[in-house]
């Protein structure tokens, strides 16, 4: 069936699908209305999970990863702030091998307040030890939700998933979206099942102290749990595409007239389709281009970027994210696994709109760059009209 | 139409601006269309003014970002012709959807009036004081477009609006759809 929503409803909707038991919730904008949805859905009969209402994001995933350890399927949501809040939770669950699915609306980080749409908040999540994927529109945040849960689950993974999503730009956004059948989903994800429950009747137990040689072993388990899960990721991936009709979830990330191309712009969420017209446009105008989209930060898949990428006589990284002072993290993701020309671009950044105009701008600057001369580096891109950026120190006296 | 159209509202909060663009989209996609409705979301506040789009198209939609050149303007505020520049971009072959009463007003393009706000009071679609515009502009953009069909428009405010609510819009739009004026402008 096919119905217009937004990213927000969509996942909602998945999650209803997924029938889950408990939703930890606490609000937070652009996240809100996936929570607000879900409460609705309990309100009208529609859904029998708990909703339990807390009173910060730490709690929402304290009780999600409590509900997930005592063997009941179970999902939150939050956003900047939010998940910032909830950072050391975070990595208890991810510590514990909790399956569970959050999704993150992402936002920009304060000081100062900004509600708008920016990474960083999602990547800087990347070394808790979490699978961790990113949308591009409504229909893959209802199907990357569906496949986190599955993934999660599988015996081989037994991590919890992050499923991202542009803050507004997805989240808020009303489009055309396929829902797979009730029955699909229930014949897609199995029950739910997991090797211990946390019960008051039995003697198992977590999160107690463990000696270095056994600490340093879990974390290299988890290390290897993520590096694993790219097999289980792709077969789950096939599966979905046969209960969805727009499915293309055979690879981890999705690459767009590669093939040929010369050059590469590599990005990730909701752009990357602004990106696509402006590598059309180049192509009709002469510039042999392709795209790459990350669909999947953890598990990092080196193989599938090397057989992609590797032959490209340059790319561009656009990043909606920062490590401030290094740059974007997906740029110095590839910068560690490629050994080609690579040029960083940030930009995005709190909101600031970028459309396809821009990426053909910068796309065809870049190839120019390229074609006479080594490029690297990191530059910080400003659309339309700002062209000279007075950076003061706030403080100082002009 | 064409392959594609694009179409921006402006209002203010409270108004509905978000909604009419959203059961746009709706009635598109009811005529298997692709579509995609978003606004421009701030500090949002009653009375302030309001931005919100709307793409449809035969193929898939790729663009995210705001409508800078728009084929369509839909002003539910006439007095925001005044205080900014609702008619930014509009391609020079655009048109414009205004809530107007009497003489239409110069804007050199391709305007269609209605007194949505008249209608409105008519049919006694007011909340918290305020007439109900957003939804009896629908009707007066698809007798300026022809996109979607009135019936598609109908069946989407079905499913957005239940009972009365419901009622009184799909009655609505029948009466914008036949209470607008095509005015041909001519450019200053």
């Amino acid at each position: 069936m096919m119905k217009v929503m937004s990213g927000n409803e969509a996942v909602a909707l998945a999650v209803k699908l997924a029938r889950v038991g408990v939703v930890g919730i606490y609000p937070i904008t652009p996240q809100t209305t996936i929570i607000e949805e879900l409460a609705e859905m309990r309100a009208r009969g529609e859904l029998s999970a708990d909703i339990v209402r807390v009173e910060s994001e730490h709690s929402a995933m304290a009780v999600t990863l409590g509900a997930a350890v005592s063997g009941v399927r179970s999902f939150t949501a939050t956003s900047s702030q939010g998940l910032l809040y909830m950072h050391e939770m975070v990595w208890w669950t991810s510590g514990s091998r909790a399956p569970l699915v959050m999704v993150v609306a992402t936002r920009a980080v304060g000081a100062p307040w900004n509600i708008w749409n920016e990474n960083t908040d999602f990547m800087s999540e990347r070394d808790s030890g979490w699978i961790m994927a990113f949308a591009s529109t409504p229909q893959e945040a209802l199907d990357l939700t569906l496949q986190a849960f599955r993934i999660s689950e599988d015996p081989r993974v037994f991590l919890p998933v992050m499923v991202g999503m542009d803050g507004f730009i997805l989240s808020h956004t009303k489009t055309n979206v396929f829902i797979p059948s009730q029955e699909d989903v229930d014949n897609f994800i199995p029950p739910r099942r997991q090797p211990y429950v946390i019960d008051p009747e039995t003697k198992e137990s977590m999160g107690n102290i463990f000696p270095p040689i056994y600490y340093m072993k879990l974390r290299q388990s988890i290390h290897e749990a993520i590096t694993n899960s790219e097999e289980v990721i792709k077969e789950v991936g096939r599966e979905y595409n046969k209960i969805s009709p727009l499915g293309d979830y055979g690879t981890l990330n999705v690459s767009y007239k590669l093939d040929d191309a010369d050059y590469a712009v590599v990005t990730m969420g909701a752009w990357s389709l602004d990106a696509m017209e402006a590598v059309d446009k180049l192509r009709e105008n002469g510039l042999n281009v392709g795209l790459y989209r990350v669909r999947y930060i953890r598990p990092w898949s080196e193989k599938e970027i090397r057989e992609n990428l590797g032959d490209k006589r340059a790319i561009l990284v656009v990043d909606r994210a920062t490590s401030l002072g290094r740059g974007g993290p997906l740029y110095l993701e590839l910068k560690s696994t490629l050994n080609i020309p690579i040029k960083g671009v940030v930009t995005g950044l709190g909101g600031v709109s970028v459309g396809k105009r821009d990426f053909y701008s910068l796309i065809s600057r870049f190839v120019e760059e390229a074609r006479y001369s080594e490029v690297g580096g990191v530059e910080w891109y400003y659309p339309g009209e700002v062209k000279e950026v007075e950076l003061g120190t706030p403080r100082t006296a002009h | 139409m064409e392959s594609s159209l694009e179409i921006r509202f402006h209002g203010r909060g409270g108004q509905g601006v978000v909604t009419a663009a959203n059961v746009l989209a709706e009635a598109a996609s009811l005529e298997n269309m692709f579509s995609s409705a978003f606004p421009i979301y701030g500090a949002e506040r009653r009375g302030a003014e309001i931005e919100s789009y709307c793409r449809i198209s035969r193929t898939q939609i790729r663009e995210t970002s705001p409508i800078e050149e728009p084929d369509v303007v839909v002003i539910l505020d006439p007095t925001l012709l005044k205080i900014s520049n609702p008619l930014r971009g509009l391609r020079k072959d655009g048109k414009v959807v205004i809530n107007w009463k009497g003489a239409s007003p110069s804007v050199g393009f391709k305007t269609y009036t209605v007194d949505a706000t008249g209608i409105a009071l008519e049919l006694k679609l007011v909340k918290s004081g305020w007439p109900l515009v957003n939804i009896v502009m629908l009707g007066a953009l698809v007798k300026a477009t022809g996109v979607p069909s009135l019936e598609s428009l109908k069946m989407a405010i079905g499913q957005e609006f239940s009972g009365n609510l419901g009622e009184l819009n799909k009655r609505a739009v029948e009466l914008s759809f036949e209470r607008t004026f095509e005015v041909e402008q001519i450019v200053a």
